[in-house]
C-alpha cells in the first residue's frame, strides 16, 4: 500500500491533470467492457503497459508485480468455466471445451481492465482523485470523510505494523490459536487507539472553533488540456475500432 | 471476496451498481443526518473507515494453512449498526481498489452489494435475533461474524453464477460450482473470523466500555 502510494506521488505523471489520467483509465475500462472481450482486452493491456513504462516511467518491477496479482488470480480461476455441473440427473461433472472462448474472453477482458486500474492506482494519488467525485454528485460531507479516512489510513497502518512487529518479536504468532489471540488483541487495542484518536481530533478542532466544515486549500491542480483530452478520446476510439476489426478477422 | 476488475461483463457490472446505489444513497442520507446533528461524528466515521481498511489488510491465520484477510463486516455491523455500513463499506472498497489495486471500479457495485449490504445486514439480523432471544454476547458475535462472511461468500458465488451460467446446469449448476470451490477457503475463514471477532469483542467490552458508549450516536446496538 505504501509502495503504491509512494509511486503514485513520484512518477512522471503525478503532476499531470487528474482529469486526463481518469479519462485514460476509466475510458480504458469502458472500452474493455464495451468492445469484444477477446481482442479489445489485450489491446488495452498493451496500451497501458506502453503508457506505464514509457510515458509515466513507472518502475517495471512494481507495475508488473501489482498487475500480476489479479492476473495470477484470473489464470487460476478462469479455467473453472471449463467444468460444468449439472443437477438434472443427480450430480454430473463435465468437461466443456466449447466454453474455451468464454474463458479466454474473460481472461482477455479482465486483464485489460486490471491494467487500467493498476495504471490509475500507480499514477494518481488518491487525494487528487477524491475531489473529482464531487463532480459526479457525491455530497461534500462524504468527500470530507473520505479525505480524513485517507489521511488516517497511513497513521493507523504504522501503528498496526509496529504492534504486529512487537507481537511477532514476542512469539505472538507462533501457532494458530496464539495467532488468533494476538490478532484479536491487536485489533482491539487498535480500535481503542482509533477511537481515542477521533476524540483527540474532536477536542482539537472544537478548541479551534470547528463548526462542521473543513476548509482546505485546493492544491493548484494542472488544468486538463483540451487537445490532450481529444487525443486520449481518439486513442480510446481507435482501440475500440481496432478491437471490432480484429474480432472480425478472428472469426473469418 | 472481492470480484476483480473487469471480471463481470458490462451488463452485470451496471446492474449490480444500480442495485447497490439506492442502498448506499439511503445510507449516506442517514449518515448525513447524524453528521448534521453532531459534526464531530465525521471524525469518528473517518476513524472507523480507516480502522476497517487497515484491519482488512491484516493477515488472518486460517485452517487451510493459507493466510487470508478478515473482512470486519460482522464487527462493523455489530459496532456501528447496519445502516452505516453500505456507505462506509463503499468508501473502504473504493480505497482498496485505488490503494491496493484490490477489487475494482467496474465491480465496485457488485462488491458493495455482497460485502457492504448483504454481509452486514445478515450479521446484524443474527446478532439482534440471538441477543433478543437471550443468547450470550459471545455466541451472538461469533454467529454474526461467521454468517456475515458466509452470506457474503454465497452472494459473490451467485453473482459469478449469474454472470457465467453453466452450459448444462445453468445458473444453479454454476452457483454450485462456485460455492464448492470457495467453500474450501471460505468456510474455515468464516469460522476464523467469527472466533477473532469474539476475541476482539471480549476485550472491547472489558476495557473499552467508554468507547462503545460513544458509538451510540451511530447505533444503539453497541450496548453490550
Amino acid at each position: 500500500m505504501n509502495l503504491i502510494d509512494r509511486i503514485a506521488h513520484t512518477n512522471r505523471w503525478s503532476r499531470r491533470a487528474t482529469a486526463e489520467k481518469l479519462l485514460v483509465c476509466l475510458g480504458g475500462l469502458a472500452v474493455c467492457l464495451a468492445g469484444p472481450a477477446l481482442t479489445t482486452g489485450p489491446l488495452v493491456l498493451l496500451a497501458n503497459i506502453l503508457l506505464a513504462l514509457f510515458a509515466a516511467r513507472l518502475p517495471a518491477k512494481v507495475f508488473f508485480a501489482v498487475l500480476g496479482f489479479p492476473i495470477g488470480f484470473l489464470l487460476a480461476g478462469a479455467p473453472m468455466l471449463l467444468v460444468s455441473v449439472d443437477f438434472s440427473h443427480g450430480v454430473a461433472l463435465g468437461w466443456r471445451p466449447d466454453q474455451f472462448p468464454v474463458a479466454v474472453g474473460l481472461i482477455a477482458r479482465a486483464a485489460g481492465a486490471a491494467s487500467c486500474l493498476t495504471l490509475l492506482a500507480l499514477t494518481t494519488p488518491v487525494h487528487a482523485m477524491i475531489p473529482s467525485l464531487r463532480k459526479i454528485g457525491v455530497p461534500a460531507f462524504l468527500i470530507e470523510i473520505m479525505l480524513l479516512t485517507y489521511r488516517l489510513i497511513f497513521v493507523f497502518a504504522e501503528t498496526v505494523a509496529r504492534g504486529y512487529n512487537a507481537q511477532t518479536a514476542r512469539l505472538g504468532y507462533v501457532g494458530w490459536k496464539r495467532s488468533l489471540h494476538s490478532l484479536g488483541l491487536l485489533a482491539a487495542a487498535f480500535f481503542q487507539r482509533a477511537m481515542s484518536r477521533a476524540q483527540h481530533m474532536e477536542v482539537g478542532l472544537a478548541a479551534r472553533g470547528f463548526e462542521g466544515d473543513f476548509h482546505v486549500l485546493a492544491e493548484d491542480g494542472v488544468a486538463a488540456s483540451g487537445a490532450r483530452c481529444a487525443l486520449i478520446v481518439a486513442g480510446l476510439s481507435l482501440i475500440l475500432v481496432l478491437g471490432f476489426v480484429a474480432e472480425r478477422c478472428v472469426h473469418v | 471476496m472481492h470480484i476483480m476488475e473487469g471480471f463481470l461483463p458490462a451488463t452485470h457490472a451496471i446492474a449490480w451498481t444500480v442495485a447497490s446505489a439506492p442502498v448506499v444513497a439511503y445510507s449516506a442520507w442517514r449518515v448525513k443526518k447524524v453528521v448534521e446533528d453532531n459534526p464531530s461524528t465525521k471524525l469518528l466515521l473517518a476513524s472507523s473507515g480507516a480502522f476497517a481498511f487497515v484491519l482488512s489488510a491484516l493477515k488472518m491465520p486460517s485452517v487451510t494453512g493459507s493466510c487470508s484477510h478478515p473482512t470486519g463486516t460482522g464487527l462493523g455491523a455489530v459496532l456501528f449498526g447496519p445502516w452505516v455500513m453500505p456507505v462506509m463499506g463503499a468508501i473502504v472498497l473504493l480505497f482498496q481498489a485505488l490503494l491496493l489495486a484490490h477489487g475494482g471500479i467496474t465491480t465496485l457495485g457488485a462488491n458493495v452489494f455482497s460485502m457492504a449490504i448483504v454481509g452486514p445486514f445478515v450479521s446484524y439480523g443474527l446478532y439482534r435475533l440471538i441477543r433478543t432471544s437471550g443468547g450470550s454476547l459471545q455466541l451472538a458475535v461469533f454467529l454474526a461474524a461467521a454468517f456475515g462472511d458466509m452470506a457474503t461468500y454465497c452472494t459473490t458465488s451467485l453473482q459469478l453464477a449469474l454472470a457465467f451460467p453453466d452450459p448444462v446446469g445453468g445458473v444453479v449448476g454454476s452457483a454450485a460450482k462456485f460455492l464448492g470451490i470457495f467453500a474450501l477457503t471460505q468456510v474455515p475463514l468464516a469460522i476464523a473470523e467469527g472466533l477473532l471477532t469474539v476475541v476482539v469483542m471480549n476485550i472491547l467490552t472489558k476495557y473499552s466500555a467508554g468507547e462503545l458508549k460513544s458509538l451510540n450516536v451511530l447505533s444503539r446496538s453497541a450496548q453490550a
